[in-house]
């Protein structure tokens, strides 16, 4: 559930990739991701996930010398991973510090970028208020977008017309759409996405959400179903993979490893929390 | 003894993330020593996801 739901938000992916090492490993020595070395060092921090039978474990924010900055449970929301990882960096301000890399970093679009991954939108807007060219007017559509500047995100959608761009605003406009709960719009406005394109599985896993919110559950759930078992692996095909055993699982309290009756992606199920796109945005 | 040895040291080395690694986009770095020498070397909190319903070679976990 960590990977479809908060792994693959892009708050947390860009804080994530900016601020923190991240790394995942088995509990099991004898696992594909086993690990001893990480076992030794977390059940150190954590003493009961060194037993033979454990809960799900908290995701875990750890100094390097194992002291315990902050955690948050398997199943939290997007937003509660992103508010202990911001917690954590908040009380522990040696680890949130610029790098050598950072503080040499002279252009706007890319001053704008860490900002943007740092949460700091309207910080990130404002940096990138003169756009040199067609891909920076495209990310400041993407950052008012997500400020939920919709007359802002249209302006500056308004600067990009280059063919291999014309996607990406697309896909930046059926999020207004989709903000805004108007369903027909986010269906009409991602129908016949280009398959090639690099926003094609984000436009597939809408396109669906919006045929499911209207009514048309089989119809989504098939498309899902189709995008979960695509092989180019990410974040919305998790996305579409979770979406579909939401709706296949419901009812379902307990899971094993030794289920047949798996998602299109091979997972035993998603325990904690439903999809929570399927009532809706931001509910 | 030269053959369980060889297959000893294979098994070890699929142990060390030899798995299909995650693709949200997060930019996982394993295996764990390599995460700590890179914590402590750009000064960063490790951010870790212990797994204990197993994970499998095809990336599932």
């Amino acid at each position: 559930m960590l990977r479809a739901g908060p792994f693959s938000d892009e708050r947390v992916r860009g804080l994530a990739n900016r601020r923190f090492v991240t790394f995942y490993f088995d509990l099991s020595d004898a696992g594909a991701a086993g690990d001893p070395d990480a076992r030794k060092f977390v059940t150190k921090i954590k003493k009961e996930l060194g037993g033979g039978a454990v809960a799900t474990p908290n995701l875990l924010l750890v100094s390097p010398e194992g002291v315990l900055a902050g955690e948050t449970g398997n199943y939290a929301s997007s937003d509660d991973v992103y508010a202990a990882m911001k917690k954590a960096l908040k009380d522990h301000p040696e680890f949130n510090a610029e790098s050598e890399a950072e503080k040499a970093e002279t252009k706007p679009y890319e001053k704008a970028r860490l900002a943007f991954d740092l949460g700091k939108r309207k910080t990130a807007a404002e940096l990138l208020a003169k756009p040199a060219n067609e891909d920076e007017w495209l990310f400041l559509a993407h950052i008012q977008r997500w400020r939920e500047k919709w007359d802002e995100m249209e302006a500056a959608l308004s600067h990009v017309k280059r063919d291999d761009l014309l996607d990406d605003a697309r896909m930046e406009r059926a999020w207004k759409a989709w903000r805004e709960s108007k369903y027909e719009a986010l269906r009409d406005a991602l129908a016949e996405f280009p398959e090639d394109s690099n926003r094609s599985t984000e436009a597939r896993y809408f396109h669906s959400l919006a045929r499911y919110h209207l009514g048309e559950k089989k119809e989504a759930l098939k498309a899902w179903k189709a995008l979960a078992k695509t092989p180019d692996e990410d974040g919305w095909v998790y996305r579409a993979d979770w979406a579909y055993m939401t709706e296949k699982q419901k009812g379902k309290t307990s899971f094993s490893s030794g289920d047949a009756d798996r998602s299109p992606l091979g997972r035993i199920g998603y325990m904690g929390r439903d999809n929570p796109d399927l009532n809706g945005p931001g509910k | 003894m030269k053959p369980l040895a060889a297959l000893l040291l294979f098994a070890s080395a699929a142990l060390a993330g030899d798995c299909k690694r995650d693709c949200t986009g997060i930019e996982w770095t394993l295996p764990f020593k390599a995460a700590l020498e890179k914590a402590k070397k750009e000064n960063r909190l490790l951010l870790i996801k212990p797994i204990a319903f197993g994970t499998e070679k095809n990336g599932g976990w």
